[in-house]
């Protein structure tokens, strides 16, 4: 059965001739493969005997599974009557939406421990889950006290430790976490965690600390300032300095993240501009470069000249994967920390401003397999929000020209051809859900922020609202919730920098909010949709305004952070944050420096 | 756009659904617990589920997909509290023990060595080749059942395949050491036998 479409992907992108042929020995039972390299395949499983022995064992196994297919087992006969039971039970407990469950916590700018000697930005991976609520085995976690006489300890607790009901520690099955940290010696050490144990607060300082997992050295020789990976595949972002005050972005490949498949090809025909696919470029280096030219049609970065830079080249490790790097962009400096790819991996978007500061922010979109990123918008005054769906969000000021705070407006645009839809609402940067339905939009007011060259929130609150948002001349605008239903208020405050992000089922949603003194600190609290009444709700152990550098991970059932570096110089450490139904665990790592993890 | 609940027309529904579902829901749940009796209360909750999510369902026609995926959110649920459950104190009561290999041909179950390489890869990859293979949903309806894209969905079929195929060959391998040790021992024990022969009486 042709399952999926037809799929392509550049040849030259494969670690070897052998990775590529089981490969596509496996995707050609779900669909067909283009007609070069079905030939291909056919021609290598000719002549390798070991590749065609992995080829028919796909069709055995596929077989043995398909064998069973007409066997269904046969259901109990009462699950019909059980069935109905529950139901019947569930209607009489009352209307379907029932009371509110609102969680309104206000944003208190807290000043945060001043970070010395943070060299590097910490990007984390989100880990899985946990759950509390679990007595453990008797004698766990009895607090000692010495005795008077100095002599042996003694329990602090009045009843036996028999008796003391203990959270225990629980096991995860989250997704894995990746993160980069660099070691002593300078080199740059990838590991990808598996997060099998997460505790509740109560028992966290005899939680064990998260294991380090499979390590991986990467010859990156930037310092990572953030990782995106892709949803998809092991292809990741990497921003770092590029050693002349702005940003550098290059395209990696990191080692067996995830489990994830090496990049596949964009379908054909997807390039933007209309030009032949390009084939992957051996570490491009980046260079001083013009900064581009507004112009009213969009237009792609200047081709780095790979003679005339003295910036640092990125080169990453060959093993376990062929890694070609290549430059997105140059003489930029990101703003915000919204990028991100699309859903589906084919897009990768982001807010940039030329270093010189000769104009303000744009957006940027590169489509994967592309050479480099395009400037999709060219007023100097738009930032990107999110993804909804393939489209791109991106918030601007209604009046560019206003000198104290104005309203923003919200537009989508289709990356390939740029063509702009209007968003009801004045909302800046929503970030909607991955179902559609929802999103988390700062609602109130902008201003310029000269310094920076960009927009930022002024007046206002974020809120939890419907999306897409209605016309505001119905009764029910998206920027106030339909009629009868109280505002949902995710955080209110200062806000000077944000990052929203859901997770894959659009249950959970984490937010971080950086306070003015420094936009790289802010605090990350996790929130939760109950999804038989839509409103906002905080389970206990839920990390609620935590300290966390910019930069996390949120999805499959975890959340990961970096926080600061401890007063004492102590390194950073990796928190997690897992759940499994309504109930949240954490755990954490051993402290490290210039820890970043994978977003 | 999605419906307004209504509940004597989501009861109607949910009923609708269940006779032509259940069986392959089920199914389902069963080859990923690989217990009866859990499988039925997930079949349980999975309606439930459906019930109470009813209005969120935007078109019928892809109610078989939606069904599913409820059905992969509750295996996901249960597998990852089937592990925090290992560290409750043994209640005596016994569950999954081993069943025969006509038991599971009869149950429609997979054979012993299927399920314990099924057990070995991650549980993502694992509904991918059941809702695949055994289940027969298209790519479309496997997306959206396992909550991903398109192309993802095609990635975890791709690893799913590969990591089956390597768990069946530990398992192979397994089988075969234990069937080379069990032989060794034998041996052993035919050999000690024959020995203990020649010194008996009458020699």
């Amino acid at each position: 059965m042709t399952r999926f479409s037809r799929i392509r992907r550049r040849p030259d992108h494969w670690p070897t001739p052998h990775a590529r042929a089981r490969t596509r020995a496996a995707q050609r039972l779900d669909g067909p493969l283009g007609l070069a390299e079905a030939s291909w395949l056919d021609a290598h499983l000719t002549d390798c005997a070991e590749c065609s022995a992995v080829a028919a064992q796909y069709d055995t196994d596929r077989a043995a599974l398909r064998s069973m297919r007409d066997s269904l087992p046969i259901p109990p006969r009462d699950l019909w009557a059980r069935t109905a039971a529950a139901i019947e039970r569930e209607a009489q407990a009352g209307p379907k939406r029932g009371s509110a469950n609102r969680a309104d916590r206000p944003f208190r700018g807290l000043p945060l421990p001043a970070i010395s000697g943070l060299a590097v930005a910490v990007v984390v991976i989100a880990l899985g889950a946990a759950s509390t609520g679990l007595f453990g085995p008797p004698g766990g976690d009895v607090a000692a006290v010495p005795s008077a006489d100095g002599g042996p300890l003694i329990a602090a607790t009045d009843e036996p430790p028999s008796l003391k009901p203990v959270p225990t520690p629980l096991l995860a099955d989250a997704g894995d976490v990746a993160w980069l940290r660099r070691d002593p010696d300078g080199a740059l050490a990838f590991t990808n965690a598996p997060i099998d144990r997460v505790c509740p607060a109560e028992s966290r300082a005899t939680c064990a600390t998260l294991d380090d997992g499979d390590e991986s050295v990467l010859d990156l020789t930037v310092a990572p300032k953030s990782v995106i990976g892709s949803p998809v595949d092991d292809q990741a972002v990497v921003v770092s300095d590029d050693g002349e005050g702005g940003d550098l972005l290059v395209v990696v490949s990191l080692p067996d993240r995830r489990g994830y498949p090496p990049r596949q090809t964009p379908e054909p025909g997807a390039t933007p501009s209309g030009s032949p696919a390009p084939t992957a470029t051996a570490t491009p280096a980046p260079t001083a470069t013009a900064a581009p030219t507004p112009t009213t049609q969009p237009d792609p970065i200047p081709t780095p000249d790979p003679a005339a830079s003295e910036t640092p080249r990125p080169l990453v490790s060959p093993e376990p994967t062929v890694a070609a790097t290549l430059a997105l962009a140059n003489d930029i400096t990101l703003v915000g920390q919204s990028a991100a790819f699309s859903p589906d991996g084919s897009w990768f978007a982001f807010t940039a401003r030329p270093t010189d500061g000769s104009e303000g922010a744009d957006v940027y979109v590169w489509h994967v397999g592309d050479d480099q990123a395009i400037r999709r918008t060219v007023d100097g005054a738009s930032t990107f929000a999110s993804w909804a769906g393939n489209q791109v969000l991106v918030s601007r000021p209604a009046d560019e020209a206003a000198e104290a705070g104005t309203a923003p407006q919200t537009v989508g645009i289709d990356p390939e051809t740029g063509v702009e839809t209007a968003f009801d609402g004045a909302l800046w940067r929503p970030s909607i859900s991955p179902s559609g339905t929802r999103a988390v939009a700062w609602v109130g007011t902008i201003a310029f922020d000269a310094a920076n060259q960009t927009w930022r929130p002024a007046e206002g609150r974020l809120e939890l609202i419907a999306w897409p948002p209605a016309d505001p001349a119905s009764p029910d605008s998206g920027a106030e919730p339909p009629t009868g239903q109280p505002v949902q208020v995710v955080a209110s405050g200062p806000a000077w920098e944000l990052d929203v992000r859901w997770d894959e089922t659009s249950e959970w949603l984490a937010v971080w909010v950086a306070d003015s003194t420094d936009s790289e600190i802010g605090r990350l609290t996790l929130f939760r949709i109950d999804p038989a009444t839509g409103r906002l709700d905080q389970p206990a152990d839920a990390p609620t305004e935590e300290p966390a550098l910019a930069g996390f991970s949120i999805g499959d059932g975890r959340l990961a952070w970096v926080g600061p570096t401890g007063e004492d110089g102590e390194g950073s450490y990796i928190h997690v944050a897992a759940w499994v139904g309504r109930d949240v665990g954490t755990a954490e790592s051993v402290p490290g420096q210039g820890i970043v993890v994978v977003r | 756009m999605t419906r307004a609940w209504d509940k004597d027309e989501a009861v109607a529904f949910v009923e609708q659904l269940f006779a032509k579902h259940q069986g392959e829901i089920f199914a389902y749940l069963l080859r990923m617990m690989r217990d009866p009796d859990v499988a039925a209360d997930m079949t349980q909750d999975a309606f439930v589920k459906a019930y109470k999510n009813y209005d969120s369902l935007e078109k019928p026609e892809n109610a078989r997909a939606w069904l599913y995926q409820i059905a992969h959110r509750v295996a996901l649920d249960e597998i990852r509290r089937r592990k925090i459950i290992r560290f409750l104190p043994w209640t005596g009561e016994s569950h999954g023990a081993a069943p025969s290999a006509e038991h599971l041909a009869m149950d429609g179950r997979l054979s012993a060595e299927m399920q314990r390489a099924l057990a070995r890869i991650p549980e993502r990859q694992r509904a991918a080749l059941l809702l695949a293979e055994l289940h027969d949903l298209t790519g479309v309806e496997l997306a959206a059942a396992l909550s991903v894209s398109h192309v993802a969905a095609r990635a975890l079929l791709t690893r799913a395949r590969e990591n089956l195929r390597q768990a069946l060959a530990a398992e192979r391998q397994a089988a075969a050491d234990a069937e080379a040790d069990a032989d060794a021992a034998q041996a052993t024990l035919t050999d000690a036998a024959r020995r203990g022969g020649m010194t008996g009486p009458g020699r």
